[in-house]
């Protein structure tokens, strides 16, 4: 029985189980980081556009 | 194991509950300040306030780690608790202290941002790092972090910091003290097995009682303060009476309550009262300075 847990480690000590999770909560750290730093994109963006307001579109083309 | 943390941890790194009353007040600051704003203008900047309160919430229990884990209501922390590294806790407070000051700043103005930085340095420098630890006073004036908030909103909207902003500020600073001593009265055992010199550990509970209940009168005393500076009419008025003179008829209890199951009986009332106190306060302001720009009063 202890064999046969030990073998199920992997490398990094972790069992499959574990390390599916492991993985499962780093997808969603990252997607929650991309969602960050796409409404800091947004939001610099808007800011920019409402600080200058209608004049960023009065200009000679 | 260090990057095991889920979402949600980081999330808890920021008090959300901490976080959402600094963003009530610090959006009845803005609105009861001459002027206006540009809603959206006006929404950064609250998003960047409750940032800014979420990273020095962070900062917090990075420094705090090792009383979090004595302490009963904080040792499910995501730091004690092992889910968050020290280091990462660090990196995403200092992180998100930068990106919350940098963008008020560009957003609205300088002193709003200055301010902002100088309320996450108090908070963190100031009170969590050396004052919380030294004296029994760590709260009365670490207390002045959680109420700049409003100052910061109001600095948003008119780029200066008045009288009138300052009597926001000291509505929340006076209600610091008497707040957080009745949670300290029912949780002693929890402070002092920290070995945190919270006033009933060093005072005693007789001392502690009585400063509660002199703080409280100093503190229905000035919520009258924007009425007579003219901020806020007839609404807010009766709202700061009420709730004021409540607050004071619950530390009397408070102060005459016998020491034992009584006496935690009485302060854990006023904690529970003091919570909804501050929000009402504020809720007032708000309705007094909705049905003002209306013109319905």
């Amino acid at each position: 029985m202890a064999s046969e847990n030990a073998a199920r480690l992997a490398d990094n000590g972790m069992t499959p189980e574990q390390e599916a999770a492991f993985r499962r909560q780093r997808r969603r750290r990252s997607i929650a980081l991309a969602l960050a730093l796409a409404a800091f994109a947004l939001t610099f963006y808007v800011l920019t556009i409402v600080k200058m307001g209608p004049a960023l579109f009065d200009r000679a083309l | 194991m260090a990057g095991e943390g889920r979402v949600e941890d980081y999330l808890a790194l920021l008090k959300p509950r901490v976080m959402s009353l600094v963003v009530f007040t610090a959006f009845v600051g803005m609105l009861v300040a001459p002027g206006g704003i540009n809603p959206v203008i006006g929404l950064v900047a609250i998003a960047c306030i409750a940032i800014g309160a979420g990273a020095s919430g962070a900062l917090n229990m990075w420094y705090d780690a090792d009383i979090d884990a004595v302490m009963s209501r904080t040792r499910n922390r995501p730091i004690p608790a092992g889910r968050i590294s020290r280091e990462e806790a660090l990196a995403f407070g200092m992180v998100l202290s930068v990106f919350s000051v940098m963008l008020l700043g560009l957003a609205t103005n300088w002193v709003a941002g200055g301010f902002l930085a100088f309320t996450i340095f108090f908070y963190v420098v100031i009170y969590t790092m050396w004052l919380k630890r030294s004296t029994p006073q760590n709260i009365v004036i670490g207390g002045a972090a959680g109420a700049f908030p409003p100052m910061v909103g109001w600095a948003a909207v008119t780029g200066t910091l008045s009288w009138e902003s300052f009597a926001l500020f000291l509505i929340i600073f006076l209600w610091t003290p008497p707040h957080f001593w009745a949670l300290a009265l029912y949780k002693q055992g929890d402070y002092g097995a920290a070995g945190i010199p919270m006033m009933p550990n060093v005072a005693g509970e007789a001392s502690t009682k009585r400063q509660i209940l002199a703080y409280s009168v100093v503190l229905a005393v000035s919520g009258l303060l924007p009425v007579w500076l003219g901020m806020s009419g007839w609404i807010y008025g009766a709202v700061a009476a009420i709730t004021g003179l409540s607050f004071v008829w619950l530390a009397v209890r408070l102060w005459r309550a016998p020491d034992g199951a009584d006496m935690r009986r009485a302060a854990r009332a006023l904690f529970t009262y003091s919570l909804s106190y501050l929000f009402v306060l504020f809720l007032g302001l708000l309705t007094d300075a909705v049905a003002l720009r209306l013109g319905v009063i």
